[in-house]
């Protein structure tokens, strides 16, 4: 049972529709080139428990109208969720021939339409490349894509009020309805922090956890639990 | 110098010559300790993991017998107290038998700490400048100390004693007596701080009560003074030692008040517990009744109150206190059940349910019973040595080579 | 105050590394060459006979030393020199290599409790276990004694709205500290409990069915750190005590076993070594602190100590940072601005079992 990368397998899938076009192709050109240099990663990567939370080469990006405790200011990181992502559960491990035109743009902050120019978000159920998305979050009925998503544009959010965020700041989406989470968010008390507990706050975006589609945890099979009485078990 | 040598010569040559009875007693007592050793040496080599104990019942068999001997270590000062503090002079003849028991519980108190410890080898972690004593803080580091204090004194008292008359000299009582009434509340003290030891965890509910302490002395009470009659019996039928009649009935007093007060300490434990059960009574339904299903102790525990209470009624039973059949019977199974209430009945049950609410039984393993066995042959092989030494000094037949004139005193 | 705020974390992490890797240096130069190819002791000629016994002695009596290092030494050294002679077979690189290791845990033996060890001492103790760890397991590790960083003290917060049971933090507490496997020690219970009460007599940690269970909620517990500890009170030696920074510490080399420490906690806290622990070498973790995650040995009590070796670094608990729903919130109680005042100031938070007045530092709280 490898309960923890399941989530991220399944995060990460949900991006790739959520994020549809260059992100995909972003995370992809990452993954293959990592997948060329050592092709079980992927295999590896289920195995391991999450990976290690650490900064080094994370882009980050400096929270918009939340502080942190003392209200001071925090950043959010930008990777993307996991080392497998979306594009593993698509098209599987193997290399694939996509033009990443690395080195012509920075890969960070979700730069989707520097490949994808001119792709638009449906209004109506996701096709194509996005047809596994089942959304059922928000739970009322009524909500179409372009609730959240910009109809013409792959990288920006909408909010109720009309204004427009970077998928960056996804975290304003969500705060819409989810005021009292996104505090403790804030806070550093809702989610995770990256590498340690002191220093610069750097968190986790509310979808590097979350499917925005389906955003509740999946039940799973938990790690083994204690022996009681503690003795000598089998040999492995 | 002379007299310390053919002292020690004179001592070894009356321990180790006797009857058939007597080498087969002692052979016996030898086997039994080699068997307990070669389980010590199991216990060593594969750690304490052999033993039935766990991180839910982390103290067993061991500790029960180490409370219990403290009892038994501190109850022997019952017999000196009148002796000394109240000049009654039944008890004389018994004092220096019952400083012998006092050592052997004392040597047995400390053998049960050792085969508990994880680490022996780290034991000289406690000797104060060397290691550390976290003395007062550790009711542990109180516990060495008293133990150690009092082994001395009871060592030393008797050593005084019998050597005095062993090269004919009256013993000094300004040299002795002090140091008699300094081990009288000693041996009070030993007993407390043992119970102490437990009752100063608020983690375990079951020990954390204000009557732990009195209850440990009333019981010790009862099961020391009823090791003496069953000793004293035995040595006056076996030997010339002569021991007055009247301290049987005095000794047997004492141990049905103490018995008496036990059960009334006893009563008053369960009425708390029983009468508006809280958490806090968990451990004492375990232990009376079982918790969900576990119930190992039950039968113990109501074996151990069964003959506590038939016992006590025989000694609080005039006619038949009196009797000395019923008196040794009495005796005997006051000092049984005594050992299972205060062991099993009271260490056990601590960490039942452990402070988090898992319930996990406790049952001892063969090395447990070798190691335990071992260490009362050893206690029982001391007191018969002591025994051995001492009664011939004091009957005059021992006396040093080395004298002027023959001791006729 | 203004002391403690002139000297940023940052400062201290150099300075501290700084210290250690000085220590780490003359702690090589004390301990003795690393293992040598096999049979380059001469197979026809004597050449390994005058080949000097392991270093360490003549370096180490060159520092001060007390009275029980001595004798240590002074046994050790006999032990070593009455042996030496047999020293020239092809087998006696083995038998060399032995010899150091008995040497090394001989003087080991002697060495004093840890929080009154002079940093000399400390460093020596370091380099032997390094190289005992190496010759007797064949592992490399380096243990670390970072001390407390100054200004600090760790708090833990509980979110139990949500924890799901998933046992992340259990499995990363496993691998972090080098827990025995052999016989499955774990420092955290997670207890699935009902809703309705906050009961853990009727929670049960030993659910194996998928998780979060409709209607239950999830309750870790592991050592709380007590600024009141109980069990530091009741060790006869000494072994147990409070760092500065908050956490209860065990030196496994001064423990006697007593396990008194074990019957005092009231959060069943603490583990015993029932026999030898055993972590296959390719699961160690190697990154120790001495006391922390560093080898243990049979018969002496060990316990979660936030990972040391981790936060005395700026980094999260394994647990915390394993828990995949974010239901660990770990910091610095002294920092007015960090995540877990944020907690306590914000929400309604409670400790076990308060009323012993313990005073642990972790905390529970819901959304």
């Amino acid at each position: 049972m490898r309960p923890c990368s399941n989530g991220f397998v399944r995060t990460g899938s949900a991006l790739a529709v959520v994020l549809p076009g260059l992100l995909l192709l972003w995370g992809c050109g990452q993954e293959l080139y990592e997948v060329e240099e050592a092709p079980d990663l992927a295999e590896e990567a289920l195995d391991e428990a999450p990976p290690p939370l650490e900064l080094a080469g994370v882009p980050t990006a400096t929270v918009q109208r939340f502080t942190g405790p003392g209200g001071e200011a925090f950043e959010v990181t930008l990777r993307t969720p996991g080392r497998t992502s979306h594009l593993h559960a698509r098209i599987g491990p193997e290399s694939y021939p996509l033009p990443l035109r690395t080195g012509q743009v920075a890969l960070s902050s979700y730069p989707c339409a520097s490949c994808h120019a001119g792709l638009t978000v449906s209004s109506q159920a996701p096709r194509e490349a996005h047809d596994d998305i089942r959304p059922t979050h928000p739970s009322e009925s009524g909500h179409l894509c372009t609730t959240c998503h910009v109809a013409d544009s792959v990288e920006r959010l909408v909010l109720l009020s009309g204004d427009e965020v970077a998928l960056d700041h996804a975290y304003r989406l969500c705060a819409q309805c989810h005021s009292s989470e996104t505090r403790s968010w804030a806070a550093g008390v809702h989610g995770k922090r990256l590498e340690g507990w002191h220093g610069r706050r750097v968190v986790l975006n509310c979808a590097d956890c979350h499917d925005p589609h389906t955003p509740t945890l999946e039940q799973r099979i938990p790690y083994p639990g204690p022996r009681i009485p503690r003795r000598a078990g089998p040999e492995p | 110098m002379i007299h310390l040598k053919a002292f020690l010569l004179d001592a070894l040559e009356s321990a180790t010559t006797g009857g058939r009875r007597y080498h087969l007693w002692m052979g016996g007592l030898t086997l039994v300790m080699l068997i307990g050793a070669y389980g010590y040496w199991v216990q060593l080599r594969d750690g304490l993991e052999v033993t039935g104990m766990d991180d839910h019942v982390s103290w067993g068999l061991y500790i029960s017998n180490f409370a219990f001997l403290v009892g038994l270590a501190a109850a022997a000062m019952l017999v000196v107290l009148p002796a000394y503090v109240l000049k009654d002079v039944d008890f004389g003849r018994a004092v220096l038998l019952a400083e012998g028991v006092a050592v052997s519980a004392l040597l047995m108190c400390l053998a049960f700490v050792v085969v508990d410890l994880g680490n022996p080898l780290a034991s000289w972690h406690l000797i104060p400048f060397i290691g550390i004593l976290n003395w007062p803080q550790s009711l542990l580091a109180w516990d060495v100390v008293v133990l150690n204090g009092y082994l001395l004194i009871n060592l030393a008292i008797p050593a005084y004693l019998l050597y005095s008359h062993y090269v004919g000299r009256q013993p000094d009582k300004r040299k002795y007596v002090p140091w008699i009434y300094v081990a009288v509340l000693w041996a009070v003290s030993i007993h407390l701080v043992t119970a102490f030891l437990f009752a100063g965890l608020p983690a375990r509910p079951f020990w954390h009560n204000a009557l732990l302490g009195p209850r440990f002395l009333a019981s010790a009470f009862a099961a020391g003074p009823a090791f003496m009659i069953l000793l004293l019996w035995f040595i006056r039928s076996q030997t010339e030692y002569p021991i007055e009649e009247g301290i049987f009935s005095k000794l047997a007093m004492i141990t049905a008040v103490a018995a008496q007060v036990n059960l009334v300490m006893l009563a008053s434990e369960v009425f708390t517990e029983f009468y508006f059960p809280t958490h806090h009574m968990l451990s004492a339904q375990y232990l009376f009744f079982g918790l969900e299903g576990h119930s190992a102790l039950v039968p113990w525990i109501w074996t151990a109150v069964t003959l506590n209470v038939a016992a006590t009624l025989v000694l609080t039973i005039h006619p038949l206190r009196r009797n000395p059949r019923w008196l040794m019977g009495a005796c005997l199974v006051l000092f049984v059940a005594i050992w299972v209430e205060k062991g099993m009945g009271l260490v056990i049950p601590g960490f039942i349910p452990s402070p988090l609410g898992e319930i996990v039984e406790y049952s001892v393993t063969w090395v447990e019973l070798a190691v335990t066995a071992g260490i009362w042959a050893m206690g029982l092989f001391v007191l018969t040595v002591l025994v051995r030494v001492a009664l011939p000094i004091e009957l005059g037949r021992v006396r040093s080579p080395h004298l002027e004139r023959v001791a006729g005193d | 105050m203004s002391e403690s705020r002139e000297m940023t974390f940052e400062d201290v992490l150099e300075y501290v590394g700084r210290r250690e890797s000085e220590a780490k240096l003359e702690a090589v130069t004390t301990t003795p060459s690393p293992r040598r190819p096999e049979g380059s002791c001469g197979s026809g000629s004597c050449g390994c006979a005058g080949e000097a016994p392991p270093e360490p002695q003549g370096e180490l009596l060159e520092k001060q030393v007390d009275r029980r290092q001595a004798l240590g030494m002074l046994f050790g050294a006999a032990a070593v020199t009455t042996q030496a002679a047999s020293a020239c077979s092809p087998a006696s690189l083995v038998a060399e290599e032995e010899r150091e290791a008995k040497l090394l845990e001989w003087q080991e033996y002697f060495k004093g409790n840890f929080q009154r060890m002079t940093r000399d001492e400390k460093d020596a103790t370091i380099g032997r276990l390094e190289r005992l760890a190496q010759l007797r397991q064949g592992v490399e590790v380096a243990i670390d004694s970072t001390e407390a960083l100054p200004g600090v003290v760790y708090g833990y917060a509980f979110n139990i709205s949500k924890c799901t049971g998933f046992r992340n933090c259990v499995d990363a507490c496993i691998k972090e500290n080098n827990l025995d496997r052999r016989t499955a020690a774990q420092y955290i219970r997670i207890f699935e409990m009902e809703g309705g009460e906050v009961d853990l007599d009727h929670g049960d940690a030993t659910f194996q069915h998928e998780v979060p269970a409709e209607g239950h909620f999830y309750m870790g517990t592991q050592c709380f750190q007590c600024a009141n500890p109980p069990c530091v009170e009741v060790c006869p030696v000494s072994a147990t005590w409070q760092e500065p920074d908050g956490i209860t510490v065990v030196d496994y080399d001064w423990c006697i076993g007593c396990r008194y420490c074990i019957a005092a906690c009231p959060y069943w806290a603490r583990r015993f070594n029932w026999s030898e622990p055993h972590v296959p070498a390719e699961e160690l973790n190697p990154n120790q602190h001495y006391l922390g995650n560093r080898a243990r040995k049979d018969g002496v009590v060990e316990k979660c100590t936030y990972c040391i070796q981790r936060t005395r670094q700026g980094r999260l608990p394994a647990c915390a940072e394993a828990c995949p729903t974010g239901a660990r919130v770990f910091g610095n109680l002294l920092d007015p601005n960090s995540e877990i005042r944020w907690v306590l100031e914000n929400k309604q938070v409670f400790r076990l079992k308060e009323e012993l007045h313990t005073e642990p530092r972790f905390w529970y709280f819901m959304d």
